[in-house]
């Protein structure tokens, strides 16, 4: 059988599911993230069979309106930008690799994020889809905490 | 607050490939795989320094094709799959693509390969740190690949550093899990070897390519550590859960069923390990950790050895739909699907295992140190053939056919006859007590037990009725020289064909060999002339020799004629028969045995008389015995010595003991009468006398009793304690409460949500014993047995865990309410102990973990020695 390269659809499936092992990590990245975002009030629902629904809600600095395409693209994060950054991150993030969210959406076939900035008058509550790509996006008011909502459906 | 960028590519390379090789096993392990998925049947693992300057693997796999050099190194380039579906039915190790692009990475790097068509011309590889082809250049090498990874970690400074320093044991690590890869792979020859210093090349370990997982655990970890394992045979059957149904949706109903192949301790004190180090888990022959399995094997295992954990070799065989290799990057964690219903149905059956296969009370062999004047007695072989035979061990006559051949032959050679017989019955006498010898039920179920003991008897008489017939020979050698011709020639005859309808290839060896011991035998004068040099020592009567002469004429015609026959039927084009006469000469070619001993033999023809008659009852009895054992042949050759030479006691065997009586106050005597199939022995020959510890095993039967029935009482507080409990810890005791109040514990739920989730129970009442006193961390305890316990056997019988405290509290009740040692016990007490045992789960150790009984002796050996 000669070595060719897995299509990146392939390459995407088989890394999420490594990052996104199971409901538990789901929940485990989010919460890191939101410690990231140094968030003081963390809340997080879980549906009761642990995989329909969830959603881990917190108060921290959210995802300014740039940013909003490239959530969920794998690689892409806020925390470093090369790997001698790894070297000072010390504690200072919990996160680092960009492949949390990525693999989430891939794993879950879209996650939905509602966030707002201290800036901004009006949160957006924004839809991606399974590859990470921005699906719709609308204004949504009355939020105090930025939300990641992960609809989590269990692929294998 | 930073803005979200992408991490430049070289850096996202460097991150991804240290999650992939994270130290030094994954590289070797990354390499065996890859050389395992390409066919090899040699592998040669070299390390330099432990590891730290290289690691090489080499390998007679089928080599790269030069088409694919540039894609070799490349991430995400692989030839192991094509889609993400393909991985439910994934048969090769890896399959990411990611292994020899994250060791570009991370080391220099490079691979010397050629395809069967190119060698001896090989191509050498070397590659960039990113993956991409630096350079190929032709050298000399053999078919087959060789990757080189040098100086690990050089890039990634701290990681390197700490590899440097735990170097010894990340090494240590690496070799355990080469283990486990030699120990699984048939047929493939692993080489270790390491250069520690500029010139020491150290061979760690080899294995020989052998067909079976039992030889490579025999090379890996030394022939020693066969002894004390039993083969793990077990089909687990369960209803799959909803996940696993949909994985398995088009697939056929046979994905519901795992087996499980390997081996693992016997469960009997003395024969696992002190630490659980050496358990392995794989699942279609992958390697992994399975902690929750590993976890129920301990468990189970330690329901039967309390202090040791045993050595698990388990090879899990199951649908590739039914589990998940993609969750670590190490592929070493494995999502079974049905983890839950398969671990409950492997604790059944691994009971079901261990029951059978339990018991193994060391067998004492009291008889050595009088040996030496051991009289002839027939009871005595039979007692020791038999032995053996009915522990199930088909092959029992064959262990003792060199020596019965070797002694017979050296015998007649060296000494006069009865020096011969004597030589012979010693020799058979003692060897056995050389041996380690047991006590165990057969590993198998007892039906396929019972089948295999009507094989195996009448091959261990066979042996038997040579003996005694050499004896008459004797007897008659002296006296009546034509009849002992005619009735030996005619007894052959006999033996042969009521040996026919065996069909079996073993008896066929055997009784080609008794033909052959008989050939010798009959020819004694014949062989004084023959050689002179022996004459000096043989004291046979000379005044005979003129019809002898006569004699040896007829004799030989027709000894030819037996052996002719014999050989004919041994000759059935089967391996393994040839492998066992292979073994059988080689068994004889090394040892000597001549005991100058004198001594008369009585005889009279009306004895032989009665023996022959015996022995032709029993060789008919053979002859229909052999028919119906024929199927089991194939499985009773895979017994192991060990088990040939053991003694089985079950837990039926309690029911029918005879109580014999007390002694010293404190141990019952009692035996076991022989179950095998020649009842035309004399009965008592064969019986075991076991001594057992009256308080021991009546302390068992109450322990027993008290952790299964009792309710422990409880006292009223008189204010409920109001409880601090995690959520899960809630859903526990609402979910167990019946559990515990079988503890004593009675728990108050607040049902009518006032209470936040973790303060609705209430602990009302505590359990109540005389001098103990129990609190909340009891009940902490509890509920963490209980959470340990898995769900669905909750609902089965009526197994309660019990704290500590609580065991304790029985283990003392227990003693206590037992019979005490010095106490007198009638006759109608003893039988009482005696059959309790018989109904209790583990009758062989009482709670604290000594042993309830011992096997004292065979009364065989008794009647011999007085």
């Amino acid at each position: 059988m000669p070595i060719t390269a897995l299509p990146p659809t392939t390459v995407r499936a088989i890394g999420s599911t490594s990052v996104i092992a199971d409901p538990c990590s789901v929940v485990k990245e989010l919460l890191d993230n939101a410690l990231d975002a140094s968030a003081t009030s963390i809340g997080i629902e879980i549906s009761s069979n642990a995989v329909d629904v969830i959603q881990v809600k917190d108060n921290g600095h959210g995802i300014s309106s740039d940013d909003h395409a490239l959530v969920c693209k794998r690689t892409f994060t806020s925390k470093i930008q090369t790997v001698e950054d790894l070297r000072t991150l010390g504690g200072k993030s919990l996160g680092f690799r960009g492949e949390a969210l990525a693999s989430a959406a891939e794993v879950s076939g879209g996650v939905t994020i509602t966030t707002r900035v201290e800036a901004e008058m009006v949160g957006t509550s924004i839809k991606y889809g399974r590859n990470g790509e921005l699906i719709s996006y609308r204004w949504q008011t009355h939020i105090q905490l930025s939300r990641h909502r992960a609809r989590h459906f269990q692929v294998i | 607050m930073a803005t979200i960028k992408a991490i430049e590519a070289r850096s996202v390379h460097q991150i991804q490939s240290g999650q992939v090789i994270v130290d030094l096993c994954s590289v070797a392990k990354e390499l065996v795989e890859n050389s395992l998925d390409a066919g090899a049947t040699s592998i040669e693992v070299r390390f330099k320094n432990n590891g730290l300057d290289l690691i090489e693997v080499q390998d007679n796999g089928s080599g790269i094709s030069p088409e694919n050099y540039e894609n070799v190194a490349l991430k995400h380039y692989t030839s192991k799959l094509s889609s993400y579906e393909d991985l439910s039915r994934l048969q090769t190790f890896g399959f990411r693509g990611e292994a020899l692009s994250s060791l570009c990475a991370l080391s220099e790097f490079h691979v010397v390969t050629a395809q069967a068509n190119q060698a001896p011309k090989a191509n050498r590889l070397d590659f960039e740190h990113s993956g991409k082809l630096k350079k190929t250049q032709i050298v000399a090498g053999q078919k087959g690949t060789t990757v080189s990874v040098e100086g690990l970690f050089k890039r990634l400074p701290v990681r390197r550093r700490e590899l440097e320093k735990n170097i010894k044991r990340e090494y240590g690590k690496v070799l355990n899990l080469l283990h486990a890869y030699a120990c699984v792979s048939k047929g493939v020859r692993f080489n270790v070897k390491n250069t520690v210093a500029k010139t020491r090349n150290v061979v760690v370990f080899s294995t020989n390519g052998n067909q079976t997982t039992k030889e490579n655990i025999a090379n890996v970890y030394g022939a020693k550590t066969l002894l004390a394992l039993i083969p793990l045979d077990l089909t687990l059957e369960f209803e799959p859960s909803a996940a696993g149904k949909r994985a398995a949706v088009d697939e056929e109903r046979e994905s519901n069923k795992i087996f499980v192949r390997g081996h693992i301790s016997r469960p009997v004190s003395g024969e696992g390990r002190q630490t659980p180090d050496r358990q392995m888990f794989f699942v279609n022959s992958r390697p992994c950790g399975l902690p929750q399995i590993a976890k129920a094997f301990n468990e189970v295992y330690k329901s039967f050895n309390v202090s040791q954990s045993p050595f698990v070799f388990a090879d899990f065989h199951m649908d590739t739909n039914a589990y998940d290799v993609n969750v670590s990057p190490d592929k070493r964690t494995i999502l079974l699907h049905d983890a839950g219903a398969l671990i409950e149905s492997l604790k059944t059956s691994l009971t079901q295992l261990f029951e059978s296969s339990d018991q193994t009370v060391p067998q004492s062999q009291v008889n050595n140190a009088r040996q030496s004047t051991t009289k002839l007695q027939s009871g005595k072989l039979q007692d020791i053939l038999t032995l053996k035979s009915s522990s199930g061990g088909a092959e029992a006559a064959e262990d003792e056919g060199p020596e019965v051949d070797e002694s017979q032959v050296n015998g007649r050679n060296r000494l006069n006859p009865q020096h011969r017989m004597r030589s012979f019955l010693s020799d058979l006498g003692s060897s056995p007590g050389a041996r380690k010898r047991r006590i165990h039920t057969p590993s198998r179920p007892s039906i396929f037990g019972k089948h295999m003991r009507g094989f195996a008897a009448p091959g261990a008489q066979v042996e038997h009725s040579a003996s005694s017939e050499a004896e008459e020979e004797e007897d008659e050698c002296e006296e009546e020289v034509e009849e002992e011709e005619a009735e030996d020639v005619e007894d052959e005859e006999e033996e042969i064909e009521d040996e026919e309808p065996g069909g079996g290839s073993r008896s066929h060896v055997l009784s080609d060999q008794d033909s052959v011991q008989s050939h010798d035998e009959a020819l004694p004068e014949a062989e004084v002339k023959d050689e002179p040099a022996m004459s000096q020592q043989d004291t046979a009567p000379v005044e005979k020799t003129l019809s002898d002469e006569e004699k040896k004429k007829h004799e030989e015609a027709e000894v030819q004629r037996l052996i002719r026959q014999a050989e004919e039927k041994a000759a059935l084009p089967q391996e393994s028969n040839i492998n066992r006469a292979n073994k059988l000469n080689k068994g004889a070619a090394h040892r000597d045995s001549t005991v100058n001993l004198v001594s008369t033999i009585d005889g009279s023809l009306s004895r032989i008389q009665l023996q022959m008659d015996k022995l032709q009852e029993r060789l008919r009895l053979h002859g229909s015995n052999a028919v119906h054992s024929q199927d089991n042949e194939a499985e009773n050759s895979l017994e192991t010595a060990e088990e040939r030479l053991s003694l089985t006691v079950s837990k039926d065997d309690f029911g029918k003991m005879r109580i014999a009586g007390q002694f010293n106050l404190g141990f019952i005597l009692a035996t076991r009468s022989s179950t095998g199939v020649s009842d035309s022995a004399p009965p008592s020959s064969k019986d075991e006398l076991f001594i057992i510890d009256q308080h021991a095993s009546d302390e068992k039967f109450n322990f027993e009793r008290l952790q299964a029935e009792t309710v422990v009482q409880n006292q009223r507080l008189v204010q409920p304690k109001q409880l601090d409990l995690t959520a899960v810890e809630e859903e526990i005791v609402i979910e167990n409460q019946s559990a515990l109040e079988k503890n004593g514990f009675v728990v108050e739920v607040d049902d009518s949500g006032n209470e936040p989730i973790g303060r609705r129970c209430k602990l009302v009442s505590l359990p109540l014993s005389k001098e103990v006193v129990f609190g909340v961390r009891d009940l902490e305890e509890l509920i963490v047995l209980l959470s340990e316990m898995p769900a669905s056997s909750t609902a089965g019988p009526m197994y309660v865990p019990r704290p500590s405290k609580v065991r304790k509290m029985f283990a003392m009740r227990a003693c206590r309410s037992s019979i005490m040692i010095g106490k007198n016990l009638s006759q109608k007490q003893m039988t009482r102990v005696v059959r309790n045992m018989g109904t209790i789960d583990k009758p062989w150790n009482c709670p604290h973990g000594r042993p309830t009984m011992r096997h004292l002796m065979s009364l065989g050996q008794w009647n011999e020695n007085v």
